[in-house]
């Protein structure tokens, strides 16, 4: 049954809180001040304050989440606009595809290894860099925690879309494919957002390159569960 | 009002998206589905750009809201609140910029006569 005054109150908080945020954040652009940042602080304190168990919180907010999967339908239109982009250059996107997964993949598991991250923890560090429906999905194929891994994939994001508005805005690397590419492969789509307003292009690419990453992910998932029980 | 329109003709894709899943147990999430559908729409041209474009652009300006309610999740997770959390942090952090250099150089390199 769906608890409905349950349901305003908690969206109500949580739309309430982004706004504020983004409103500071607009005032004063320091990184720490990010919306994905304070917001979540904010409800986290709420929860504390009232003695409010996340999953109450989440069965009344969560349909924001759910509305993750309509925003991943609606990066059609812009790769569609791009389509022309896309056809000159699908190589070398997949290349770097490719290679970026690969790099996550592993990366995450060496690093893990090396900082002794071990068990389901570890398992959970790997899907990171792809979008949250994607990530969560692979998670639990590979035997993750799929909870903790959205919260990876959203740190991932943000230190990714930080990092990527500065290449931009430096021309690093100086292609816009590569741009593009990167901050799809490795943000996902909180880079994708954040670079979409500086760079069109970029950002579509990065859109395209998000999508197509998560894809070729899922389909690797497979692959990734035959390495780990090798 | 066009938006909100055009966000239910979106969100319609994305049901038949999900309906195809369900369907045919496709290891594909329902948004990927939705994706290729409308893709496959606009070049048959069944709809133009236009149509979903003001509804496609109100979903992804708000991304970064529908993220929030997966974070307070730690509230549950206290044994983050220590070194283990640093180590994860620094987990993600280098991944991350590993992922960055290596796709920027690849998609660098194999795309030389890039603007």
């Amino acid at each position: 049954m769906i608890d409905w005054a349950a349901t305003a109150l908690w969206s109500a908080i949580t739309l309430a809180s982004f706004a504020v945020t983004r409103a500071v954040h607009r005032r004063r652009p320091r990184w720490w001040l990010m919306p994905l940042i304070t917001a979540p602080l904010g409800i986290a304190l709420i929860l504390l304050v009232f003695h409010v168990p996340y999953s109450t919180y989440r069965a009344g907010a969560g349909w924001l989440l759910w509305m993750l999967g309509p925003a991943v339908t609606a990066f059609a239109v812009p790769i569609y606009d791009q389509r022309a982009m896309i056809r000159r250059y699908w190589r070398p996107l997949l290349a770097g595809m490719i290679a970026g997964s690969a790099t996550s993949f592993l990366s995450g598991w060496a690093l893990a290894g090396v900082l002794g991250i071990d068990g389901p923890l570890r398992l959970s560090l790997l899907p990171r860099s792809v979008s949250t429906p994607f990530a969560m999905a692979i998670s639990a194929e590979i035997g993750g925690m799929p909870d903790i891994t959205a919260v990876f994939v959203i740190a991932t994001g943000i230190l990714g879309a930080l990092l990527g508005e500065a290449a931009v805005k430096r021309g690093i690397p100086s292609g816009r494919t590569a741009q593009g590419a990167m901050i799809g492969v490795a943000a996902h789509a909180i880079g994708t957002a954040q670079v979409q307003p500086l760079h069109p292009r970029v950002g579509a690419l990065a859109g395209l390159a998000m999508v197509l990453t998560g894809l070729l992910n899922l389909a690797l998932a497979p692959l990734a569960l035959w390495f780990l029980r090798g | 009002m066009r938006t909100i329109w055009q966000i239910t003709l979106i969100m319609a894709f994305y049901g038949a998206g999900e309906f195809i899943a369900r369907l045919t147990h496709a290891p594909l999430p329902a948004s990927v589905i939705g994706l290729a559908l409308i893709l496959i729409a606009l070049h048959r041209r069944w709809i133009k750009p236009g149509q979903l474009r003001d509804g496609a652009q109100g979903l992804l300006g708000r991304m970064l809201l529908f993220f929030v309610p997966a974070v307070p999740v730690l509230i549950e997770h206290r044994e983050f609140v220590s070194m283990l959390g640093v180590r994860l942090m620094l987990a993600v952090a280098i991944g991350t910029v590993l992922v960055m250099v290596v796709t920027g150089a690849v998609v660098q390199m194999v795309a030389r006569a890039d603007d």
